[in-house]
C-alpha cells in the first residue's frame, strides 16, 4: 500500500468513525464506561470570529408592517439585575438610573458564571423570590463566547427565560472583543430581537485585561442600553431617563463567587 | 482555524490527498496548491486582513533580490529599509491602539481608537520574513530563490499562525530539491501530531479551567490552591504551546519537509540560559542572532553583555503583547540571563553531580513557575496576590480536599510533571518504537487519542495561547 494511502487512512478511519458515531442513535458502551459522542453541531457551528449576518427585511414590506407600539410603564419597577463579570460596570450605572426614575433595584453578579451554571442551580429562583422583581435585566455569556455546544446552551436559555417567570426582561448580549462562535446570535433567537441589546458592534474601551470595559466605557454602555430600551417598539418600555446626578442609595448587591 | 478541531482534520485529510496527487506530477503546482490553501486558511483567519501577507511577501521578496546587487552601505540601507517595512504592519496592528489610549491618558484627550484586530499569525511570518532578508544580508543564506518559493515559505500552513519560526537555510533546500517523504519521516510526522493532540486537546484544554479561575480571582483560593493553579500554567503553557508546533512540525513531515524541534524538554533546564536554548527555539534562536549579536553579544565585556541580554529580552515581552506583564517578565528574564552570564565561571567550579543538578533544576524551575505568574496575571496586583496568599494564607488542611474534589487534575499533573523529566533518550526510543511499529498500531494509537480528546472535551475550544501573540 502507498505509503500516502497508509497515512491518510490512519487519519481518516478515526475521523469517519467519530463522525459517523455521532449521527448514529446507538451509544456504544465499553465495560464500565460509555464511548462519549462528538457534538457535531457545536463543532460544525460558526467558527470564532464569524458573525451572523441578518437578513436585511424588505423595505416596502416593512414599512407597511405597523409596528405596535406600547406605552411606557411609568411605575416605579423593582428590577432584577443578573449577570457575570461583564454586568459589574453596568449596574453600578444602572443605579444611578434606579434612583433618578425611582425603581428598586437588586444586583447580582456571580463571578465566571455561564448559562449552564445559572440553568442548574437554585441562584436564580432564590433572587427572584427574595425581589420578587416586576422586571429583570440579564446580561450572561461573557465566559461562553468561545463555546462549541451551542445547543445545550440554547436549553439553558430557555431554562433560565422559564424561570423569569411572567416578568417583563432584557438580555444584554455581550460586546465582543474577538468574536464568538455563534453564542450572541443564539441568546438572540432565544430571547427574541426585541428583548436583546445586541452589543457586539460597541467599540468600548478595555480594562487591562483588553477584555471587560472600563467602569466609564461601562456607563456609556448603560446609557446605550437606557435608551433603546424607551424606543417606540420595546415589548415593555419602563422609566429610564438620563441621570444627571451619581446614585446616593445603595442598592442591594450579592456578589457570588466562582464554583470551585 | 484551531488544529484540533473536527473541521481542521477533515480539511487536512482532503488536503494530504489531494497533495499526494499532485507531489509527483510537477513542483510547481505542488507549491501552488500549497501556497493557495495556505493563503485560504489565512483569510479564513483574517478576512481582508490576510492581505498583509502577500503584500509584505512581494515588498520584502524584491527589496532582498534588489539588495543582493549591492554591498556596503547600500546594502545596509536595503535591510534597514526592508526591516522597517515588514515591522511596520506588526506595530501598526499590535500597538496603535495602544499608543492612542497611552495619548488620551497624557493629554487626557478622547482621540477614537482605531476599529483593528490583529491578524492572526503577523508575529512569526514577519520574523520569518526579517530572517530571510537577514541572512541574505550576511550571506548566511545564498540561495536564488522565486516569488513562488519565497510566499510558499512564507504563507506555509502549518506555521502560519503560532510558529515555529522556520529559517530559510532550513527550508528552502528541501523544497528545491524536493526528496520524497521517507516512511521513518511520514511516520515521525505522525508521531508528533498524536503528541500534539494529546498534549493539548487532553491535557491542556482540561486544566486549563481550574487555572484560569485562580489568575481570575487569586483572593477566592487557599495558599496551596494558588499553588496549584500556578504549577498548571507552568504545565499549562508548555503543553499547550508545545503541542501545537508538534502538530506543526508533524503535519510539515507528511508534506515531506523536516523542521527542527521547538521545545526539548525545557523543565530539565539546570540554568536560565539552558531553559532559552530548550524553550520556543525558533524564537529565542531569532532573538539571538538578529538582536543580541547584532547589539554586541557577550564580545564587548560583561556589563554590555548583561545590558544586551535585558534589552534583547525586553524586545521578547514587547512580541509578547504591549501589556506592562509581558515586558516585566521578559526584564525579568533578562536580569536571570545577565546574572547567569556573569556567575558563569564561578559556577563552572560547582562539582558536577547528581545532587548539585537536582537543585540546579529546582532552582531553574521555582524561578520560572514565578515568571510564569507575572506572564499569565492581568496585572501585577494579581500577581503579588497569589504570592501573598501562596505565603501567608497556605492552609494546608485544604490539600486532602482538593485531592478529593479535583483527582483527574491532579493525575494529569502528576503525570505531566513525570513526563517532563523523562530522559529524551528514553523518549526518542519510543518515538522509534512508534515509527517501526505495525499500522494497525498506529491505527489504533491515533484513534485512541482522538477519542481521548472527544471524552476530555470541556465543550470550550481554548484557542491555542500563542495564537495570540
Amino acid at each position: 500500500m502507498n505509503l500516502y494511502a497508509k497515512v491518510i487512512a490512519i487519519l481518516a478511519l478515526p475521523l469517519i468513525f467519530v463522525v459517523a458515531y455521532a449521527l448514529c442513535p446507538i451509544q456504544l458502551p465499553p465495560p464500565g464506561w460509555t464511548l462519549s459522542k462528538l457534538d457535531l453541531k457545536a463543532s460544525l457551528g460558526p467558527s470564532q470570529g464569524e458573525e451572523t449576518v441578518h437578513d436585511v427585511p424588505d423595505s416596502i414590506t416593512h414599512l407597511l408592517q405597523e409596528t405596535e407600539t406600547v406605552s411606557p410603564d411609568t411605575n416605579s419597577q423593582r428590577i432584577l439585575f443578573i449577570g457575570d463579570s461583564m454586568a459589574e460596570g453596568l449596574v453600578r450605572r444602572m443605579s444611578d438610573y434606579a434612583q433618578e426614575n425611582g425603581h428598586f433595584l437588586s444586583r447580582v453578579i456571580w463571578y465566571n458564571s455561564t448559562t449552564t451554571l445559572w440553568a442548574s442551580s437554585d441562584t436564580l429562583q432564590y433572587f427572584i423570590h427574595k425581589y420578587h422583581p416586576t422586571f429583570i435585566m440579564a446580561c450572561i455569556g461573557g465566559n461562553e463566547q468561545f463555546v462549541k455546544d451551542l445547543h445545550a446552551r440554547e436549553e439553558c436559555i430557555h431554562k433560565i427565560i422559564g424561570t423569569f417567570g411572567d416578568a417583563p426582561f432584557i438580555w444584554i448580549g455581550v460586546p465582543s472583543w474577538k468574536g464568538d462562535t455563534g453564542f450572541n446570535s443564539m441568546v438572540q433567537k432565544c430571547v427574541g430581537e426585541n428583548r436583546f441589546f445586541d452589543s457586539r458592534r460597541l467599540a468600548l474601551r478595555r480594562g487591562s485585561d483588553r477584555v471587560h470595559p472600563t467602569f466609564g466605557a461601562a456607563s456609556l454602555w448603560m446609557d446605550s442600553i437606557a435608551t433603546w430600551m424607551q424606543r417606540p417598539d420595546a415589548p415593555h418600555p419602563i422609566k429610564m431617563q438620563r441621570p444627571a446626578y451619581k446614585a446616593t442609595v445603595k442598592y442591594p448587591l450579592h456578589l457570588l463567587q466562582p464554583v470551585k | 482555524m484551531i488544529f484540533t478541531s473536527i473541521q481542521f482534520w477533515a480539511v487536512f485529510v482532503v488536503f494530504l490527498t489531494i497533495f499526494a496527487l499532485l507531489r509527483r506530477s510537477t513542483r510547481t503546482g505542488m507549491m501552488l496548491y500549497v501556497t493557495i490553501v495556505s493563503l485560504g486558511f489565512f483569510y479564513f483567519a483574517n478576512g481582508w486582513l490576510m492581505q498583509t501577507l502577500p503584500i509584505t511577501a512581494l515588498i520584502s521578496w524584491s527589496l532582498t533580490k534588489a539588495m543582493r546587487q549591492y554591498n556596503g552601505s547600500k546594502r545596509k540601507a536595503f535591510l534597514t529599509v526592508i526591516v522597517l517595512l515588514d515591522l511596520a504592519p506588526l506595530i501598526f496592528f499590535k500597538y496603535a491602539n495602544i499608543a492612542i489610549s497611552g495619548l488620551n491618558d497624557l493629554l487626557v484627550g478622547n482621540f477614537p481608537v482605531m476599529d483593528i484586530a490583529l491578524p492572526v499569525g503577523i508575529s512569526f511570518y514577519t520574523f520569518q520574513a526579517i530572517s530571510y532578508s537577514a541572512d541574505i544580508y550576511r550571506n548566511r543564506f545564498t540561495m536564488d530563490v522565486d516569488f513562488l518559493e519565497y510566499i510558499f515559505y512564507l504563507s506555509f500552513f502549518p506555521l502560519l499562525f503560532a510558529g515555529p519560526i522556520t529559517r530559510a537555510e532550513t527550508f528552502f533546500p528541501q523544497i528545491r530539491h524536493q526528496q520524497p517523504a521517507s516512511e521513518r519521516l511520514m511516520y515521525y510526522g505522525l508521531w508528533l501530531i498524536i503528541a500534539g493532540i494529546l498534549k493539548k486537546a487532553v491535557v491542556a484544554d482540561y486544566i486549563v479551567q481550574y487555572n484560569n479561575w485562580i489568575f481570575d480571582s487569586p483572593l477566592t483560593y487557599s495558599g496551596f490552591e494558588n499553588l496549584m493553579g500556578l504549577l498548571g500554567f507552568s504545565v499549562q503553557i508548555y503543553l499547550d504551546f508545545s503541542g501545537y508546533t508538534d502538530i506543526s512540525i508533524g503535519m510539515a513531515a507528511l508534506m515531506g519537509i523536516r523542521l527542527r524541534e521547538n521545545f526539548r524538554f525545557p523543565y530539565q533546564s539546570l540554568n536560565v540560559t539552558e531553559f532559552w536554548r530548550r524553550w520556543h527555539i525558533s524564537l529565542s534562536t531569532w532573538f539571538r542572532d538578529y538582536v543580541y549579536i547584532t547589539l554586541g553579544g557577550n564580545k564587548k565585556g560583561k556589563i554590555r553583555t548583561g545590558v544586551n541580554c535585558i534589552v534583547t529580552f525586553l524586545l521578547v515581552g514587547i512580541w509578547h503583547g504591549s501589556s506592562i506583564m509581558f515586558i516585566l517578565w521578559g526584564m525579568l528574564h533578562g536580569m536571570a540571563l545577565a546574572i547567569h552570564k556573569s556567575m558563569q565561571h564561578g559556577l563552572m567550579r560547582i562539582p558536577n553531580t547528581c545532587f548539585t543538578k537536582a537543585l540546579c533544576i529546582l532552582v531553574t524551575g521555582i524561578f520560572i513557575v514565578c515568571s510564569w505568574a507575572v506572564f499569565r496575571s492581568p496585572d501585577i496586583n494579581t500577581a503579588i496576590t497569589i504570592f501573598k496568599q501562596i505565603f501567608t494564607d497556605f492552609r494546608p488542611e485544604s490539600i486532602p480536599a482538593f485531592w478529593t474534589m479535583r483527582p483527574t487534575w491532579l493525575l494529569m499533573m502528576v503525570i505531566c510533571g513525570l513526563m517532563f523529566f523523562i530522559k529524551e533518550r528514553y523518549y526518542n526510543r519510543m518515538m522509534i518504537k512508534f515509527i517501526y511499529s505495525p499500522w494497525l498500531l498506529k491505527l489504533m494509537a491515533f484513534a485512541f487519542v482522538a477519542q481521548l480528546a472527544i471524552e476530555f472535551n470541556t465543550s470550550n475550544i481554548t484557542p491555542f495561547l500563542y495564537y495570540n501573540f
